[in-house]
Formats: C-alpha cells, structure tokens, sequence
C-alpha cells in the first residue's frame, strides 16, 4: 500500500510533533497544521488521506473545520479533544467524525485507530455485503466462512465466542441478559450462577475492540446485558 | 500667675463660673427681698418720684392725718375737763359690764331660792325671764354700785391717757398749728386764731363751714369724714417746721435712692448670673449633650408645684419679715424715723433667722429653676412629667389595643394577599412582591416579608453564580492541564523507544512515562469526582439486576484475580433483585472496589461479595484481608483526597473509594467502608426496587 498522507491539526504544536513523530515511525507523511484554516489550505493543495483534528483551536475549530471539509471530502476525521463529556463526543461523531479521541490519549491507540480509519478508507470502502455475511462497522462477520475480520484483520474466536457474537450481530441494537444469551446459545434454560457469559464477552471485546474498556461494537448495558452497537 | 491660672482644667472655670453665678443670683435675690421688705416700713416707693416734701403724697398723709386727730381731739375729747367728768365714756355699757360680770352668780342664786326644796313640793317658777333678768340687774346695779364707780374711774383715767397722748401728738414739736371749733368748743395751740394766720403760713389744709381751702403745693387731701357745715378746722406747718420736714424728706430720699440704687443693682446683677446660668447650665466642657442631675428626676410638674410652694413661702417670710419690722417701729414709737443698723441688732433673732429662711428658699427655688432650665435644653420639659408620663402610658394603651386589638378590623382581603404573597414566595416564586398601600394595617408587616424575600432572593442569585462559576473552572482547568499533559506523556512514551545512553536513562525515561500515565488517571479522576460534588452530574437511572450487575463487574477482572492469587466468593443473588441507579455509575462503583481489592489484598485470600436485604434494602458487601496494617479509620481512607493526611503516600491514587462514594451517593444510595482490624469492608446500599411482574 502506498504510503498515507496524513494531516495533523492542532494549536499545541508539541502535541502535533509528537503525533508525527508516531505516524512517521510507522510509515506515513505527516502534513501539519495549527489551526483551522491552514488546514483547509493544506487540503486543498494536497492529496491527504486522513485528519486528525483537535477541536479547540483558534480561527476555525475543529466542529466547523470538520463540517467544512465534509462539505467536499470523505476522508476519514478523527477528533481529538480535552472535552470528554459524553454530548462532545456525540456532538462530533454526528456532524461527520469517524472517530473521537479524548486527550491525554496512549499514543499507541491513536495509531490503532488511524490504522483502522485507513484500512476502512482505502480497502473496504466499497465492500459489498452478501447474505452470508454480517457488517456492522468495520466488524465482518461471514456465516459461510464462520469467520470474524475487524477492518479487514481476520480475528480468531472459540466456538462460544463466535456463537454469541453471531447472535448479538444479528440483532444490532438490542440488548440480551446473561440468562437470554446463555439459554440461545447453550440451548439449555438453565440459570447460571456465575459469570460465564460477561467473561466470554469481555474477551470477545479484547479480540474485535482497539480499546476494550471503551469497545465501539460490543457493549456492556451494565447491570442488564449486552447488545452490538448499531453502526453503518 | 498666667501660667497658674492655665494648669486648672478647662471643667474647672466651668463649675467655679456657674457656682459664682448661683451664689450671686441667690444673694441679689435675697438682699433685694429683704431691702425691699425693710423699705416699704417707711416712706412709700411712690416718693422716690416726688420733687420735694411739699408736694409730696407723703405731705398730703400727713396733713390729712393731722387735721383727722384734730378733728378726734374737738369731736370726742373736747377738754380735759370734759373727759375727766366722764363725758367720753358710756355709763350705761360700763355698768352693763359690771351685771354681765355677776349676773350668772346672781341667777344661780336666785335660781336656788326659787327652786323647791323637797321632791313632792312643786312650786311655780316664775317663766318671765325678762322680768326676773331686770329684777337681777337692779340688784346688781345697787349691790355694786362701788364696783361701778371704780370701772367708771378706770375708763375715765384710760381715757384722759389717750387725750393727752392725742394732745401730745399735736403739740410735741413747734411749728405744728391747729384750730378747730363747732360753734361752741374750740381746740387750738394757737393764741391769736384767725384764719388769716392760718394761709399765711406755707403749708396749711382748712376747712370753713363745708369749705375746704389749702396751700397750692398741696396736691391732694382726703375728706373729713366727721364734720359739719358750722365746724371750723385749720391746720398749718410753720416756716421752720415745714423746713425740718423738708430736710428729713430730702434725707430719706436720698437713703431711699441709694437703696433704690442698690436693688437695681442686685436686679442687674440677677440678671445676667441668670442669663449665664440659663446658657451654662446643663453643659460640660467638650461636652454635645446636656448633662442631667439627679435632682432633674423629680416630674417636671412636681418641680413647678414645689418651687411655686417655696416661692409662696419666701413671699410669706418677707411678709412675716416685714410685719416684725412694722411693729417694731411702732414699738420704738419713732413713726417717722429711720430705723438704723443698730435698731435691727437689737432684735436680731428673729430677722436672722427669717432672713435664712428667704436664703435658703431662694436657693432651693433657684435649683429647681435651673433643673427645668436644663430639662428645657433636653427637650424633655414636656415628656418628664407626670402628666406626660400618664398621657404617654394612656397614649401607649390606645396604640397597643389599635395594633393588638382590632385584628378584625384588618380586611380580609388585607390578610389574603398577604398571605397568597408568603405563599408565592414559600413555592419559590422569589421575585413575588406584596403590594400594600402605606396605610395599611399589615403594611408594615408585608415590607418586612418583601424585605425578607429580597434577601432570599439575592442569595439564591449569588449562589447560582457560584455554582455556575465553579463548572465553567473545573471545564476550563480541565481543558488547560489535559493539554500538556497530553504532550508529557507523548513524548515520555517516545523516550521510553529510543536507546538512550547512558543505559539508566532509560530506566528515568520509564519512570516518566508512568508518572505521567498516573498523573492521566489522577487529574481524570479529579474532574470526575469534583464534578460529582458540584452536583454537574447526570445521572440517568434505571432498573439494574444487581446479580447481572455483580458478574459483569468480576468478569472484567476475572484474570486479575487470578494473577493477584485472590480466590472471589459471590454469595447467591436471587434473580429478581433489582435496584434502581445509573448503570455506568455503578459500573465505575464496583470496578473501584474490585481494583482497591486487587491492589490491597492480602495474596491467597479469598475476597467475600455478599447481598443482603434487610428492611427493603439491598446492600452489596465487598470484604477483603488487607495486604497492609490499616492504621486510619474509615472516614480517612474515603476523604484522604480531601484531608490530605498522610495515608496518601501509599500507592493508588486513592480517589477511587471517594469517586465510588460521590457516584453512590449521587445515585441515591449510601457508601460505607469499615475497617476491622485487617478486615476492610465496603458497602454500597440501594433500595429493592419492586418490580410490577
């Protein structure tokens, strides 16, 4: 694969240098800019194939950034912010973020992530979804092939695993007790006492998640279950 | 001197100054009441006014007087001869003294006579008193005729003393010339009388049959009340006696000018003590206010009624001082002389002691005088009565009855706003004010609840700002240590890959790099729990089965345990236990506890989670075999962020128990730790929530 172009934006200039300094270490080029505006310039004079955005910065911040460069590109955004509440990270997600990073962040994921955005961007952007196969996000699941692929990296799964992943993809959105999981997928209605099932799907978030504390598909409803997010 | 004078202090002169004015005001009082008294004895003030002794009142008097005893001499003693035969007096009253004087011996004796002897005996008492009072006065009169005679004599010699002093009178000194005659008697000390001699002389008053005639400098004479047409009365001054007058006249006049002189002295004087006294009295040197004494407690009205009474005496004693002097005059038998100096040491007694009493009550009435005096300057002349105090306490009676008593008069729509106000304002509508006109019954009281509303009102204002002021810093702050500390950790972790020389920096390289990750946690932890005190937290709550809740949070760190070689016993949990929290919030609760547990329990231990319920509680109970001594109590290790005490120093950043506690109870429920011996338990409490199914 050719090498990603990638566009750094925020007002702290030593945190731009050392995000280069990752993106660098792993391969890509790196384009800086230290406020909104530079980067839309940046944008328009170069091919760039991923930004990371902050959000507060000065002349044009990166919400408005963002809505402005999804006005003519659809490559992939991740935010970066000091705002961790709950509604900022809804707020950016919904005007057209791909992802949200609250600051300070592990540096290593950040890589993850703009690994993963890339995978997304440049490989599976046109996939085409067959019956046999589940796609919630960058999470596939093929029922013929029974296997599981995050952004195109094959995972593997036991057959416990892979069983309750298949029936919380194949109802995104809702959300399944321990009791419920248990008795669809063991086929038995008994009523386990132990924490059979919320050890199984945490490990199945430590497989299929960049961040399992904070897993974008398989979520924990505390207190009642589990359920697969629904994502595009 | 100068210098002397200046080292008394400035109150000093003050009181040396007022107490001079007293001692003068009462001296001048005293002295010009007794003067006054002593004077009017002799000449009256009139005369300080006449020119000369000729036309003067006083001549007049005395030529008045002359001419009456004149007339007395010619009309009732006649002669010597006349009043020695008994002619002045009236045989008939001195006799009727005398039966006056024996009669009731005489009746009781006639009476006894008369009376029966025995008591069957009745004997007629004769009933004409009249008759029998003649018959006893006969008796009298012929029994006592000797008695009769000796009064008789006695009146006649009285008589002839009072003749001869009247005649006396007339003729003690030369000059004095008088003529009267009815016809048949006549009563003169001149030779030769005719009238001419008589207006020849400079001063003379005559009466010629019903005709009065005088000397022109005479301006005035009284009547002769006791004469007739044919009566003929002339009284003269001669040139010598006329010029003795005049001199004596001119001499008391003079007297009388000086002491005249002397009273309007003292008056002056008075005057101006008293116009001082007034300014002075009741001030003190660097003094604004009136000083009072205690004699200012006495009612004002009772200060009038007093001094008015002292007043009423000293003029009693002036009287009394004037009356002593009057008869002493008359005693001395010198009418129309001065008495001196010495007269008075004479009989001194009596005119000193009355003379103290004018002192002393001029005194007292002075002090009163002057006690008003300041109460005027007070303002309280008025209010420190009696009087005023009894209308003050009826005036107080009627005010206390208007506020107390006639609450029924207060119109109930009054009474509904007001109340419909205070309600507004319980319910929190603050800005709620209660409009009353100012002559209201319950305006007062609808002001003060105004008053108190905008108090309220203010603070409320005030504390909302705070709130608001404080989000926006835990915001601001957060966003400003977040940034840098993103580059910290950034750059330690880009250390920590390069092959540092010398080969222990990249142990320092290390160090860095999980300080500055332990600072992430700490500073996150921070916002999290100051959020939660500041109350900007939401909460979003809903039905959590606490069994589901328990497992989810232990199988995060099911290998954890493993690797910690702790064994974890759950107890049985029915299935239908169901708080209602936020689900997040307790997720963060428990996986606090279970990290606390990994980090701080004793290896090859077994950790206990128990539920119980108890009294529609559901309480979930983490226990644990502490890997250290726990030498703090349980409030400590839960507030130790907040004390700051020493217990910090041991490893964890040791919010994790305070953010478990703010997220408990932000959710409603109740947070405990205790500590017993090596034993550390936690407790999160919620109620059973009650499912319809």
């Amino acid at each position: 694969m050719e090498k990603a172009n990638i566009l750094v934006v925020d007002d702290d200039r030593e945190i731009v240098e050392s995000i280069a300094i990752y993106l660098q270490n792993e391969g890509y080029t790196v384009c800086k800019a230290y406020d909104g505006l530079a980067a839309l310039d940046i944008l328009m004079q170069q091919q760039i194939h991923l930004i990371i955005l902050d959000i507060m910065m000065p002349k044009l911040d990166g919400i408005k950034a963002t809505l402005k460069i999804r006005e003519e590109y659809n490559i992939p955004i991740i935010l970066l912010s000091a705002k961790s509440e709950d509604t900022d990270k809804i707020i950016g997600l919904n005007i057209g973020a791909d992802d949200y990073m609250t600051k300070p962040f592990n540096p290593l994921e950040l890589i993850a992530r703009v690994r993963s955005q890339l995978r997304r961007y440049t490989q599976l952007g046109n996939i085409v979804a067959s019956d046999s196969k589940i796609v919630i996000g960058g999470l596939c699941l093929d029922t013929d092939e029974k296997s599981v692929t995050v952004d195109g990296e094959p995972v593997r799964l036991t057959p416990m695993e892979y069983k309750i992943l298949t029936l919380l993809m194949r109802n995104p959105g809702r959300v399944f007790s321990a009791d419920e999981i248990y008795s669809k997928v063991w086929n038995e209605d008994v009523c386990v006492a132990d924490n059979t099932i919320a050890v199984h799907i945490r490990r199945i978030r430590e497989k299929v998640e960049i961040d399992p504390k904070k897993p974008k598909y398989v979520k924990v409803v505390w207190g009642i279950g589990y359920k697969m997010e629904k994502l595009p | 001197m100068a210098i002397k004078w200046k080292s008394f202090p400035k109150w000093f002169y003050h009181s040396a100054l007022k107490s001079v004015a007293c001692v003068l005001v009462v001296a001048c009082t005293g002295t010009a009441f007794i003067i006054g008294s002593y004077m009017d004895t002799h000449i009256s003030y009139a005369n300080v006014m006449e020119e000369s002794y000729m036309t003067s009142n006083y001549r007049a008097t005395e030529m008045s007087s002359i001419a009456h005893r004149v007339i007395r001499l010619l009309k009732t003693y006649k002669n010597e001869d006349y009043v020695r035969s008994g002619g002045t007096i009236d045989a008939e009253s001195v006799k009727e003294s005398i039966v006056e004087k024996y009669y009731n011996n005489y009746y009781n004796d006639y009476m006894e006579s008369v009376s029966p002897r025995t008591d069957e005996e009745y004997v007629e008492v004769p009933q004409n008193t009249k008759a029998v009072r003649q018959m006893l006065k006969e008796k009298i009169v012929a029994e006592h005729a000797l008695d009769i005679e000796a009064k008789k004599q006695e009146k006649i010699v009285e008589e002839l003393q009072e003749y001869f002093s009247l005649v006396e009178s007339l003729n003690q000194s030369e000059g004095i010339y008088y003529y009267a005659t009815d016809g048949q008697m006549t009563v003169s000390n001149v030779s030769d009388a005719n009238k001419a001699f008589f207006s020849g002389q400079p001063a003379y008053l005559l009466f010629d049959h019903g005709k009065y005639e005088w000397d022109d400098q005479l301006i005035d004479h009284s009547e002769f009340g006791n004469v007739t047409v044919q009566d003929e009365v002339y009284v003269a001054l001669s040139t010598e006696q006329v010029q003795q007058r005049e001199k004596i006249f001119m001499q008391d006049r003079q007297y009388m000018d000086r002491v005249m002189l002397y009273i309007i002295l003292m008056i002056v004087l008075d005057v101006f003590a008293m116009l001082y006294l007034f300014f002075a009295v009741g001030r003190k040197a660097d003094e604004e206010a009136i000083q009072l004494c205690p004699v200012d407690r006495i009612y004002t009205d009772f200060n009038v009624i007093i001094g008015g009474i002292i007043a009423g005496l000293i003029i009693g004693a002036c009287l009394g001082l004037y009356d002593y002097l009057d008869t002493y005059h008359q005693y001395a038998g010198q009418v129309e002389q001065f008495m001196t100096a010495e007269d008075i040491m004479h009989k001194p007694v009596i005119f000193v002691s009355l003379s103290a009493a004018i002192f002393a009550g001029i005194t007292a009435v002075l002090t009163l005088f002057l006690s008003l005096v300041r109460q005027f300057k007070a303002r309280q002349l008025l209010s420190h009565s009696l009087a005023g105090a009894i209308v003050r306490k009826i005036w107080h009676g009627i005010r206390w009855l208007l506020d107390r008593g006639p609450v029924l008069l207060i119109s109930s729509r009054e009474l509904s706003l007001v109340r419909s106000g205070v309600q507004k304002v319980k319910d929190g509508n603050l800005e709620h004010r209660i409009n009353l006109s100012q002559g209201k019954m319950l305006y007062g009281l609808a002001q003060d609840i105004n008053t108190m509303s905008d108090g309220l009102q203010k603070a409320v204002e005030k504390e909302l700002q705070a709130e608001r002021l404080k989000t926006e810093l835990i915001t601001n702050v957060s966003h400003d240590l977040k940034t840098p500390l993103t580059s910290i950790i950034n750059y330690s972790d880009l250390l920590t890959r390069e092959e540092l020389t010398p080969d222990y920096a990249n142990d320092y390289a290390k160090v860095l790099k999980d300080k500055s990750e332990k600072l992430k946690q700490l500073t996150s932890d921070l916002f999290e729990i100051s959020k939660v005190q500041s109350g900007n937290i939401e909460v979003q709550k809903e039905a959590l089965q606490v069994k589901e809740l328990i497992m989810q949070a232990i199988a995060e760190y099911e290998e954890k345990f493993k690797e910690a070689e702790l064994s974890i016993r759950v107890s049985a949990v029915p299935d239908d236990l169901y708080i209602f929290s936020d689900g997040k919030k307790m997720a963060r609760v428990l996986e606090n506890l279970v990290v606390n547990i990994l980090k701080y329990a004793q290896p090859q231990t077994r950790v206990y989670v128990d539920v119980l319920e108890h009294d529609g509680k559901c309480e979930i109970v983490f226990k644990n075999i502490a890997n250290y001594e726990m030498n703090f109590s349980a409030d400590e290790i839960v507030q130790r962020f907040a004390r700051g005490d020493a217990s910090r120093t041991t490893d964890g950043n040791g919010l994790g128990l305070a953010i478990a506690q703010s997220y408990v109870e932000a959710c409603g429920g109740t947070f405990g730790v205790a500590v017993d011996g090596d034993l550390f338990k936690a407790t999160v409490a919620f109620d059973i929530l009650e499912q319809e199914n």
